[in-house]
């Protein structure tokens, strides 16, 4: 399990992503699909996830379908064009930062020194 | 996903339904969410051997110590919050406070500016003119201040939301809203027969008026309405809705409403109430502006098909043109009453049915 201060900046980009892998997801799935691609290593939480899902869909980020299951409906979402957009290039940022973290959380030399002063 | 394999039922889908409001979710579509998430998730354990009660405490169970209102509150943030202005109960009475000091200042500056004129009985008669004018401008600032306080919020975070929310609704829900309207003249006639308070000042309002050119007198109503819709419903009611329950919200909503409208205050407030409830069930304002301004002029209108024509004001009531004859007047007044109720229920069962599909 990480922290939650480490995975709050990479939920919108982990939704972003996993729906524009899969044409639609409802909540649950999408949850479920974090734990089991991270190995339970990512568990996220009903404040982590819905609220940004919301959020996503009031920015046209996302669009929703509901679909009668059983007794009850369920709210499908997938990405608009804007949203395939934000996905792209807020995975591109996130690459970057990543290869920036790495470059910088390798210690080179000088940053080694600079640390231990 | 074991979808199919257990379904719950619709009465084991409603104790879930309670239980996530109990603790805490009033979002609608938030609501609609969970209740899915947990119907699954209740489902997958009862796939595997639960009951449905003991799958129930284990869902809820495996939940962090307030995590339903933290969800609740975090929507409500990112969604509401940090965007657009919502005022609580006290901030509400404060713009009310306000529209009422600037209507003042307003009507003052008119005053002052009418002293130019020489004769006594022309100053008092331009300044009943602008009456009308006078509380039209002292609304738009305070409608303008929730508008420039969105955008501003809107630049900062970058996120798109409307201001007020215009969501386009059935067309019969208009149709519908106009019959309440029109049915709400006969039962709510009782009460300006009976308080004769009413009845001067709405005389007074008249003669007003007709001094007008009639395409002034629908312009400046129509846009008086939809500012005070706009404030009321669209910034009070919405902020309202955010912190307490809706029928509270409704409520005070329309206290404060009434209280603007003085000295129209026991029918505007329930005028009020029904466009707070409109409001509510459909969350757009287009109902809403809809239903208060063929209020206006269905109420005019019948005024006039009554028989008022430069006589007093009160003599133009329905109550008169039957000759106070009870046995007309009170089926009448009690028909359109219990008509109201039904067309009420009518929409509330339509709309909420619709609101699920």
């Amino acid at each position: 399990m990480y922290s939650s201060e480490l995975i709050k900046g990479t939920v919108t980009t982990l939704i972003l992503k996993l729906l524009s892998d899969n044409h639609r997801m409802y909540g649950y799935q999408i949850t479920q699909a974090i734990t089991e691609a991270t190995e339970g290593k990512i568990t996220l939480t009903l404040a982590a996830i819905y609220p940004v899902l919301h959020k996503l869909k009031a920015s046209g980020e996302l669009t929703t379908e509901k679909e009668k299951v059983g007794n009850r409906m369920r709210i499908y979402y997938s990405l608009t064009n804007q949203g395939n957009d934000t996905a792209q290039e807020k995975l591109k940022e996130f690459a970057d930062y990543l290869a920036t973290m790495k470059s910088l959380l390798d210690l080179k030399p000088g940053l080694q020194k600079c640390l231990t002063v | 996903m074991p979808d199919g394999v257990t379904q719950l039922t619709k009465s084991q889908i409603s104790i879930i339904r309670a239980r996530l409001k109990q603790d805490g979710i009033k979002t609608t579509e938030l609501a609609e969410d969970l209740l899915d998430h947990f119907c699954v998730a209740i489902e997958e354990k009862m796939v595997e051997g639960q009951t449905f009660n003991a799958a129930l405490e284990n869902t809820f169970g495996s939940l962090q110590e307030d995590e339903l209102k933290a969800t609740e509150m975090k929507t409500q943030e990112l969604l509401e919050g940090k965007k657009t202005y919502y005022p609580n109960l006290l901030q509400s009475f404060g713009l009310l406070l306000m529209t009422f000091a600037i209507s003042w200042v307003a009507s003052k500056g008119v005053q002052a500016i009418s002293v130019g004129i020489e004769d006594l009985e022309m100053r008092k008669q331009w300044f009943e003119q602008n009456y009308l004018l006078i509380i039209v401008f002292s609304v738009v600032p305070i409608v303008g201040i929730p508008i420039g306080y969105t955008i501003w919020r809107k630049r900062q975070t970058q996120i798109n939301l409307p201001i007020f929310s215009f969501r386009t609704v059935p067309a019969y829900v208009y149709g519908v809203m106009l019959l309440i309207g029109f049915l709400s003249i006969f039962w709510l006639e009782p009460l300006a027969v009976f308080f004769p308070f009413f009845q001067q000042r709405r005389e007074a309002e008249l003669l007003i008026l007709e001094n007008f050119d009639p395409l002034i007198v629908v312009f400046v109503i129509v846009g008086l309405m939809i500012l005070l819709e706009l404030l009321f419903r669209g910034v009070i009611l919405r902020g309202l809705l955010m912190t307490m329950t809706s029928t509270k919200a409704i409520f005070w909503s329309s206290l404060f409403y009434a209280l603007m409208m003085y000295p129209y205050f026991a029918s505007m407030f329930f005028f009020s109430l029904l466009s707070g409830w409109i409001y509510w069930k459909t969350r757009s304002l287009y109902p809403s502006i809809f239903f208060i301004i063929a209020i206006q002029f269905v109420s005019y209108a019948t005024f006039h098909f009554l028989g008022y024509s430069g006589k007093l004001y009160f003599q133009a009531t329905l109550w008169n043109y039957v000759d106070h004859n009870l046995l007309i007047y009170l089926p009448l007044v009690i028909g359109s009453l219990l008509l109201t109720v039904g067309l009420l229920y009518y929409l509330n069962r339509k709309l909420s049915v619709e609101s699920q599909s």
